[in-house]
């Protein structure tokens, strides 16, 4: 059987020196025009796809998804994700390339596309289904569970702009998620709500795929990516990579994360201040590891941080903490100064040097970003993601031949198994 | 249209009747009404299984377009329930939390008609030349026109006020600015019933021509809609036409002589040229089908050659709107 999507060479253009692509006032137009029909014919002489002062959101985009497949797309903001989404869900035209897909398609690249705040929920819900491609006869068969599932039956007849924000994001995701395409395009809908309402909206895109569809996914959280989809294709500056398994997806899209990050020094690295600061705080990681090795450490072994922080004599009462992040943005250790030496200690402008040994890291073999954050008073002050890297290796702690893997836990920890009888 | 039925008698769920359980089909075993927001009941089909949809495979071809693209009739038609949904809406939407709410969709024609009637009917002392009362007269004129400027100003910015549709979802686009006629037709209806009335209280009948007012409907509405289109794809790229729209109604209204009789311009030498405005033609002609009996001055606008060159008119700007309409629609989301 065919792929269900088939996406050769898809690749679309913004023509940023061209008038047309902001907001064209008819003034240029007709100044344009005027300025002689030379200059025009050869304006639409240039073939987009040689446009010098074209730029490429994504180009030679080719992959293909098979019947019953999740395919989650990931990549940084900017890297073009949405804009192949929009191309397949026909919202915008490609420059080049061609797509084919071979079944009914819905997108749902916003939660309550096409509500109205006028409009009740009974309303709304009858008005978004018919946006979103259903039929009147297949939203009043699906009322009720939409109803059950956003749980707002009281208000159904209550306009929804008197809803509050959480209810507003059920009912419309509710809406959606009952909708039955064979193909489902979904952009980063599920980072809306209460982390109860995220869980069931996780639920209810597990049923979509158990159900067999198809369904394309963009998301930042990996999590729900590594939960939900069967491929990976990681999209980095308009080019996509070729389909490979979920772990892998996400662990090179966690690794362009830190690119190149060897070589720039902490202190130019990308970080998030409470207040905006003159010059950054935390200037210099060091990460040594029992054997030497460069920011690689056996489950289970020694590893120590030297944090060099400076710029920050405005602080009396500062103290640093360490996160090691899974390749699923979730945190699964912390050294604080504070929790775990009482250490706290006043700024200065002058390099503060900070050491952190920990004897044993017992986390299961996998690759990790180390997070900074460095804070006064109990408030944060400063932070940064991605501060560098640390690969925790396999070794054979329990004299086995084996410790869990990361989809089994996040810990190795030892214990006594034995037989009662 | 039962659009303002009382929401809150519709139960959701009627089980009507029990049907003896068909075949390995659950969903078929009770029928199940459901009551559409509008009040009309729906009845649910057995649901379809996905089986059945893959026996025709839909395939969708994405790649770039050149030049004009032909209408989707086949994608038109699957999505007609959209238009109606958004028909639905503006009209729905348009009078909510307004105190007296749909009482606007005829107060407003009667507020215009009121200052036409101040400014014209007494101050200019423009009645006795007419055949018939002056606010009769001017109304028969505003009706048809109403129309045509909620299409031109309404549907020209139809596109632009819903450029979070454009930029999230596809449907076919044609729709949006169809939508703004529909709820132009209902409006026009409304008044009608006010025109009705003011011609009972007058006590003039209708004259024979009535029987023509569902072509000269036809004709209004293939205006109103070709200039609908041109203009809303038009003011996405140009957002001068926020600015030139208001001041085009405005004129195109003199113009199209809806306040006073085309009699003031009778002896004008070039007054053919006021055929190319179909708008011209249009509301000269609803005033004759309705009064033509009674009407001094019905000549003009009335004559055939008037009306032919404003029908060719007419659908020479529909043509026009259409196709300049499909062929910037597939850069709407990347320039709204």
């Amino acid at each position: 059987m065919k792929p269900i999507i088939t996406v050769e060479k898809l690749g679309k253009a913004y023509h940023l020196g061209r008038k047309y692509e902001k907001h064209a006032t008819f003034r240029d137009t007709v100044a344009n025009f005027v300025r002689g029909a030379a200059t025009r014919l050869r304006q639409r002489m240039v073939d987009p796809a040689k446009d010098e002062e074209a730029f490429w959101a994504v180009r030679d985009a080719s992959f293909e998804v098979n019947r019953g497949e999740v395919m989650g797309l990931v990549g940084r903001n900017g890297a073009g994700k949405s804009t192949v989404l929009k191309m397949l869900s026909r919202i915008t035209e490609p420059t080049e390339g061609r797509a084919v897909l071979r079944g009914r398609v819905a997108s749902l690249l916003e939660v309550g596309t096409g509500f109205h705040p006028e409009l009740t929920g009974r309303e709304n819900i009858f008005l978004n289904g018919a946006i979103l491609g259903m039929s009147r006869v297949e939203i009043a068969r699906k009322f009720d569970a939409i109803v059950e599932f956003a749980d707002v039956s009281k208000f159904l007849d209550t306009p929804v702009k008197r809803y509050s924000s959480g209810m507003y994001v059920r009912l419309a995701f509710a809406v959606a998620a009952h909708l039955e395409p064979e193909i489902l395009i979904v952009d980063e809908v599920l980072a809306v709500g209460d982390a109860a309402f995220q869980k069931k909206c996780l639920g209810k895109m597990g049923d979509v795929v158990r159900e067999g569809r198809t369904v394309l996914f963009v998301s930042h959280n990996m999590d729900a990516v590594a939960q939900l989809c069967t491929h990976v294709i990681v999209v980095s500056g308009g080019r996509v990579s070729e389909r490979m398994p979920p772990d892998e997806g996400i662990k090179q899209y966690l690794s362009m994360s830190y690119q190149g990050s060897p070589d720039v020094p902490l202190a130019q690295k990308p970080r998030s201040q409470k207040e905006p600061r003159p010059k950054p705080i935390l200037t210099g990681l060091r990460i040594t590891t029992e054997g030497g090795h460069d920011r690689v450490v056996e489950t289970c072994g020694r590893v120590s941080f030297e944090v060099e922080a400076r710029n920050c004599a405005d602080l009396d009462d500062a103290t640093c903490g360490i996160a090691i992040v899974n390749s699923r943005g979730q945190r699964v250790a912390f050294f604080h100064s504070l929790y775990q030496s009482g250490l706290r200690f006043p700024g200065s402008d002058e390099p503060i040097t900070l050491h952190c040994t920990v004897p044993s890291l017992p986390l299961v073999p996998a690759s990790y970003s180390v997070e900074l954050v460095f804070a006064n008073r109990g408030m944060l002050v400063e932070k940064v993601e991605n501060a560098d890297r640390l690969d925790v290796v396999f070794k054979d702690v329990f004299g086995t031949g084996r410790v869990p893997n990361p989809s089994q836990g996040y810990l190795v920890l030892p214990c006594e198994w034995t037989r009662g009888s | 249209m039962a659009t303002t039925g009382d929401m809150s008698v519709s139960a959701t769920k009627i089980p009507v009747s029990r049907m003896t359980v068909l075949e390995g089909d659950p969903q078929a075993s009770v029928t199940q009404v459901t009551v559409a927001p509008d009040g009309a009941a729906v009845q649910p089909q057995p649901h379809r299984s996905n089986e059945a949809g893959q026996n025709e495979p839909t395939e969708l071809v994405i790649e770039p377009r050149r030049g004009w693209i032909a209408l989707n009739w086949n994608e038109l038609f699957r999505s007609r329930e959209l238009l109606y949904f958004l028909i639905w809406r503006d009209i729905k939407v348009r009078y909510k939390q307004a105190v007296l709410g749909v009482a606007w969709a005829v107060l407003q024609p009667a507020s215009q008609m009121l200052v036409f009637t101040l400014i014209f009917g007494i101050a200019a002392r423009m009645k006795q030349n007419l055949g018939v009362p002056y606010p009769i007269f001017v109304l028969s004129g505003l009706l048809p026109w109403q129309l045509f400027s909620a299409s031109l100003s309404t549907g020209g910015m139809s596109l632009v006020n819903q450029q979070h549709l454009l930029t999230k979802i596809y449907f076919p686009r044609l729709f949006i600015p169809t939508a703004v006629a529909g709820g132009a037709l209902m409006d026009l209806a409304v008044g009608s019933v006010l025109f009705a009335g003011m011609m009972a209280a007058w006590g003039i009948a209708p004259g024979w021509g009535t029987v023509f007012l569902p072509l000269l409907l036809v004709l209004s509405l293939v205006m109103a809609l070709g200039m609908s289109y041109l203009l809303a794809a038009l003011t996405v790229t140009y957002r001068d036409f926020r600015f030139i729209i208001p001041v085009l109604t405005q004129l195109w209204m003199w113009l199209s002589f809806v306040a006073f009789p085309p009699l003031l311009v009778a002896n004008f030498r070039h007054k053919w040229l006021l055929a190319i405005n179909p708008m011209f033609s249009i509301v000269a002609a609803y005033r004759k089908a309705l009064l033509g009996h009674k009407l001094t001055d019905a000549e003009i606008g009335w004559d055939w050659r008037y009306l032919s060159v404003s029908i060719a008119t007419s659908l020479a700007l529909f043509t026009l709107g259409l196709f300049y309409f499909r062929k910037t629609e597939r850069r709407f989301a990347d320039v709204a």
